[in-house]
This record gives C-alpha cells, sequence and structure tokens, in this order.
C-alpha cells in the first residue's frame, strides 16, 4: 500500500515515515504545497495525509485538486488547528479522517488500517489475525469460528493491539484512543487493566493463545 | 456639568462686567442730561422773570409761583453771579426729604440787584433711574434666556453629529470585524474627531487580528513540536534494548507531554472564549444536555461506583454557542467525576428554569471560593487536572451571560451555573 505523507515539519516527517515504513508501507513524502500538488497529479496513492498549514499554500485546497480529479485516495486530515471549522469544511471536501496534532503514532496507524478496511484496499473488509476473525462491520469476533462476546471498549481495544501489533502501546495511547479528552477523568489509568483483563480472559476462554504482554511500568504489546 | 452650562456660565460672566460699566455709564450720562435740562428749564425761569413785564409784581410777591421755595429778594450784594445745586428738602406732606435742584442767581434789574432761588423737584429723576434699573434687568434676564434658547438649539443643531459619534461608539464592539465610519458633520472639529475615530478603529481592528491569527498560529507552532515529541517518545519505546527503568522514564515524559498539549488546548481555549470567537448562539436545553453527557460519562462513573442523583423540576434554557455549552457542562460533570471519592461517591444535579446546581462528595474540606476560578490554582497539588477547567467554566459563564458559584454544604462540593439578569 503506497502512502503519501504532507507535512512541512521535517522531524515530524520522518517520524511518520519511519513508522509507516516500518509497518512495511511504501511511504512517499512533500513538504510543501506546490510538491505535494505535483505528487498527487502525478502518482496515485491509497491515502494521503495532509497537513491544512503548508508552505505556499493551503492542505484544503490539495484535498479539492484530489477530488477534482476523482481520486480514490483515502484522505486523512493532520492538523494541528482544532477548529471544529476547518474539521467540518476538510470532511466536507472529502476527507475521510482528521486527526489533531499531537497525535499518537499508534493512533495514526489505527485510522489508515480502518480506512484501507473501509476502502477495500486489501480486498477484503475482515480482520484475520491467526486463530482471531474480527469483523469490523458486525462488530463481530471469532476465535477459531467460535463467536467471542466483547463489550464496545473491548472490540476497539481489540482492534487497536491487533492494528499495532508488536508495539508497546502505553496506557496514554491506549487511554486516549479508548476515551479520547475524556480519559484524564481519572487520576490514573489503572482502569485500562480492567478492560485489558476481561479481553484477555475472554479470548483465552475461546480458545486464542494469550497474545497480551503487560510491560511493567508504562503499558501493553499485542505479541504475535 | 454640560458643556452647554458650562459655557452659559462664562458667557454671563463675561457679560456682566460689559452690563455694569452700561449701566454706570449710561447713569452718568443720564444723570447729566437730566441735570442740563433741568438746568435749562431753570435758565428759561429766570430769563422769563427777569424780562417779566409785571416784574416789580413778580418782587413784591417774593414767592414765585405759589411756591415757598423759590423767591427773589432785593439784595446788597451787587455782583451778578449764578450757579445750580442740589439739595434735599423735608417735605411735610409726604414726611421726607425730597431731592431739589434750584438756581441761585443774582440778577439785575434797573440798577436793582435781587437774589433769586428756583426750585426744581427732582423726583421725575429718581423715577427714570427706577426704570433704568427696570431696564437693565429686563436685558440680564432676556439675555440669560437667549443664551439658554440658543445653546438648546446648538445642541440640537450642531452638536448632532457629536451625539451620534458617541451613540455609535457606545454600540462599538470589536467582534464587529470592522472599523466605525461617520457621516460627514460639514464641522471640522467633529469631522477630525470622527476622521481620527475612525483611523483608531481600524487600528484596533487589524491588531485584534493579529492577536486572533497569533493566538491560532500559536497552536500549530506549539503542537507540531508536541506531536514530534509523542512520536520520537513512541518510536523510542519500541526499542529492544531498552531497561524496566528507561521505559519508566520514558513514560514519565510521555504524560508530561501530553499535559503541556492539553495545557496549550485549554489556554487556546481560553483566549478564544475571551476574545469572543464563538458568537452564534443557540438556545440549549440544559436538561438533554446533562442527559447526554451522563450517557458519555456512564464507564466512569460505574467504574468509581458514583450515585447520581437527578433532580429536574423544570426545563432550562439558555443561550449559549453549542460548543461552549458541552464544554461547560462536561467539565463540571467531569469535575464532579474526578475529584469525587475513589469509590461509592455520590453527584446530586438539580436544575431548575434559572439555575444548575451540581453537588458532589470528595476531599473533606471547602475549596477556596476565590482562587477556584483563577486559572492554575489547584484545589490539590496532587491531582492530575492542571487547574484550568474551572477557568475555562468561569470564561464560558462570563461570556455567556451566566454565573457561576461555589458552595461547600452539607459535606458536598456544590457549584451552580445562574442565567444573568
Amino acid at each position: 500500500m503506497k502512502i503519501l505523507i504532507i507535512e512541512d515539519e521535517p522531524e515530524l516527517r520522518k517520524s511518520i515515515k519511519r513508522f509507516l515504513y516500518e509497518e512495511g508501507y511504501v511511504v512517499e513524502s512533500a513538504n510543501d504545497y506546490p510538491d505535494a500538488s505535483e505528487k498527487i497529479s502525478t502518482y496515485d496513492y491509497d491515502i494521503i495525509l495532509v497537513d491544512i498549514t503548508l508552505p505556499n499554500g493551503n492542505g484544503l485546497k490539495l484535498i479539492q485538486q484530489l477530488k477534482e480529479i476523482n481520486s480514490k485516495s483515502g484522505i486523512i486530515i493532520i492538523s494541528a488547528k482544532d477548529s471544529l471549522d476547518d474539521k467540518v469544511k476538510g470532511l466536507d471536501l472529502g476527507a475521510d479522517d482528521y486527526l489533531t496534532k499531537p497525535f499518537h503514532l499508534a493512533e495514526l496507524n489505527s485510522r489508515i488500517k480502518a480506512l484501507s478496511r473501509r476502502k477495500n484496499f486489501d480486498g477484503q473488509s475482515v480482520i484475520i489475525f491467526n486463530e482471531i476473525t474480527i469483523n469490523p462491520e458486525s462488530k463481530e469476533v471469532k476465535v477459531k469460528d467460535q463467536i467471542v462476546p466483547l463489550t464496545t471498549k473491548e472490540f476497539e481495544l481489540l482492534i487497536y493491539f491487533i492494528s499495532n501489533k508488536n508495539r508497546v502501546l502505553s496506557k496514554n495511547n491506549i487511554a486516549e484512543h479508548l476515551w479520547g479528552d475524556d480519559a484524564d477523568m481519572f487520576d490514573n489509568y489503572d482502569f485500562i487493566y480492567v478492560h485489558i483483563r476481561n479481553l484477555r480472559k475472554k479470548l483465552l476462554d475461546a480458545g486464542a493463545q494469550d497474545y497480551i504482554q503487560t510491560i511493567y511500568g508504562i503499558g501493553y504489546k499485542f505479541k504475535s | 456639568m454640560k458643556l452647554i452650562h458650562k459655557t452659559l456660565i462664562y458667557y454671563t460672566l463675561a457679560i456682566l462686567p460689559v452690563l455694569i460699566l452700561t449701566y454706570v455709564l449710561s447713569y452718568y450720562f443720564f444723570n447729566a442730561e437730566l441735570k442740563e435740562s433741568i438746568d435749562e428749564r431753570l435758565l428759561i425761569e429766570k430769563s422769563k422773570i427777569e424780562s417779566a413785564t409785571n416784574f416789580n409784581e413778580i418782587v413784591s410777591k417774593k414767592y414765585l409761583n405759589n411756591d415757598e421755595l423759590s423767591f427773589i429778594l432785593p439784595t446788597e450784594s451787587n455782583t451778578p453771579k449764578l450757579y445750580f445745586s442740589d439739595t434735599l428738602i423735608f417735605n411735610e406732606n409726604e414726611k421726607e426729604y425730597l431731592p431739589y435742584r434750584y438756581l441761585n442767581a443774582i440778577i439785575q434789574k434797573d440798577n436793582h440787584f435781587y437774589q433769586l432761588k428756583i426750585f426744581v423737584p427732582t423726583l421725575e429723576q429718581e423715577e427714570i433711574f427706577e426704570s433704568l434699573n427696570f431696564t437693565f434687568t429686563i436685558i440680564i434676564v432676556a439675555l440669560i434666556i437667549s443664551f439658554f434658547i440658543i445653546n438648546w438649539i446648538i445642541s440640537k443643531k450642531i452638536w448632532k453629529p457629536f451625539f451620534s459619534t458617541i451613540h455609535q461608539l457606545k454600540q462599538y464592539s470589536i467582534k464587529q470585524h470592522q472599523a466605525l465610519f461617520f457621516e460627514k458633520s460639514n464641522i471640522y472639529e467633529f469631522d477630525e474627531l470622527n476622521h481620527s475615530l475612525t483611523q483608531m478603529t481600524q487600528k484596533i481592528q487589524s491588531d485584534y487580528l493579529v492577536l486572533k491569527e497569533f493566538s491560532e498560529t500559536a497552536s500549530h507552532e506549539l503542537q507540531t513540536p508536541i506531536a514530534i515529541l509523542q512520536n520520537k517518545i513512541h518510536l523510542l519505546m519500541q526499542s529492544d534494548k531498552l531497561t524496566e527503568n528507561e521505559l519508566i522514564l520514558l513514560s514519565d515524559i510521555e504524560n508530561t507531554t501530553k499535559k503541556m498539549s492539553e495545557l496549550i488546548k485549554s489556554l487556546l481555549l481560553i483566549t478564544k472564549i475571551e476574545n469572543n470567537q464563538f458568537i452564534e448562539k443557540q438556545n440549549i436545553l440544559v436538561n438533554e444536555l446533562i442527559e447526554k453527557l451522563l450517557q458519555n460519562y456512564q464507564f466512569f462513573i460505574q467504574e468509581k461506583n458514583i450515585t447520581i442523583f437527578k433532580n429536574f423540576t423544570e426545563p432550562m434554557y439558555i443561550s449559549i454557542h453549542p460548543i461552549l455549552s458541552e464544554i461547560l457542562f462536561s467539565n463540571l460533570l467531569n469535575n464532579a467525576i474526578r475529584h469525587n471519592l475513589l469509590n461509592n461517591g455520590c453527584i446530586e444535579i438539580h436544575i431548575s428554569k434559572n439555575q444548575f446546581l451540581i453537588c458532589n462528595t470528595g476531599i473533606n474540606q471547602p475549596l477556596n471560593e476565590e482562587e477556584i476560578f483563577i486559572p492554575f490554582k489547584k484545589s490539590n497539588a496532587s491531582l492530575s487536572s492542571h487547574g484550568l477547567g474551572l477557568s475555562i467554566v468561569n470564561s464560558i459563564c462570563n461570556s455567556s451571560n451566566l454565573k457561576v458559584m461555589y458552595s461547600y454544604q452539607n459535606n458536598k462540593h456544590c457549584f451552580s451555573v445562574q442565567i444573568k439578569n
């Protein structure tokens, strides 16, 4: 899968690029408006990450340009502007998702995966991980053809883990993914433990292997 | 004191010495004229007597014209002389001294000398002075009244553009996003004033825009480095070579970065609220909003085993920007959940037509009422909150005609939001 990163900040571009490269994507990048405009008119990308504030132009214009050439690319806006106006404008123009800076790379990863599933790039919308099969549309999880009843949060957690398998995910990452801005409702993230314990137990009971590994002091890892 | 009254006083003060001077001059002028005319009359009397055909008869009568004062007497003196003088003579009828003017002359007739004295009452003269005073009083009164009328007309007509400028200034708000422009008044001073005000408001507007843009860009400029930090931390965390202690350090750094990012978001939000960037208002039903938020927070409420007691007696409508209403009430609810007891706490929510009240169990001592809404004043240093939640609540209330208050009742922390009248 081919991804284009349009971001003017070199360090951020570098991190995202490295991260996505490790995830096995083909990654290209553009650092300003003219560069990006030229790349999207010349090549096809599966997913385009676009920053709104760019040197010599606006990211929203790039989305317009993509829509004019009937591009099939999935578009994720990454912007520091937390303003609802930009969000609505971007999504109205045809962007598929909106991520506000600062964001976690794991979060970006799960959004990219979700988008590629929705766009059906891999030719299937079902997530298969060894003996675990997940249908994101019907929210159904099966282990060896046996349905595992999960709560909404447990389901989201499982998808997040599988999207970011073999990565250390801090409690912070997980809390923010599950609860967004409300994650700070607790003074610590111990409550995540309850969810993970339940998920792990349900998967084990259904006959799956123990994939969830605790990394002491910081978080968890879904190890394949 | 109004400008009109002030000018009126100055006019009156300026006109007073002029009037007094005119009065004094008129007095002397009239006095002189009167004396002259009386003297002329006396001289005519005198020459009448001198040339009278029955002169001897007059002399023999001694008194002239049946007047006890005027007389003619033969005299020893042999030099003709003539003078006029004023005197007061007691009048038996009126029982008072009355002013007279008389002529004293030594006249010669057929080689005899006579002393002639003719008196004329100057009562008329006094009356003239009286009427002079009267006239002056009328003039002064008329002047003051006409000042009033002229000033009233001036204030109505000439000052009209000035008051219209003031009216426009009172209505002026930086939120209009445009400078003020005024009608031409054809009065140089006012046009100058209006011109300066237009220039000033243009400057204010452009400064305001710069400030607004600054706060927007500040968000971009600060969030990007934080995003970089966060991402690098994540990449570093994936390393296999890190020890447990190093991982914990990394996790601490990650938490701090997150806090920094939240802090910037909150500060920007306060700035935006105080810059009045949320103008469009809608009628929001608080009861409905609270139900929705409780639904959203259900997990946290259950997790902390908090009992919710709802008492919604009436629908409460507030006029507010929808985003602000969400932030306002979710902050209050968030606050009540976060600062509640670790287990088996309780939250009471009362809603009536004009008041929203939320009370929660928590630490067993009241918070400092004065400091609680000030940014960065924390009720408890160990809490992870950055202390801006209630400042945001306060800013939203101030910008939306609401009033937020804190009280500590029955071991509960209560926050009320009231609609200001």
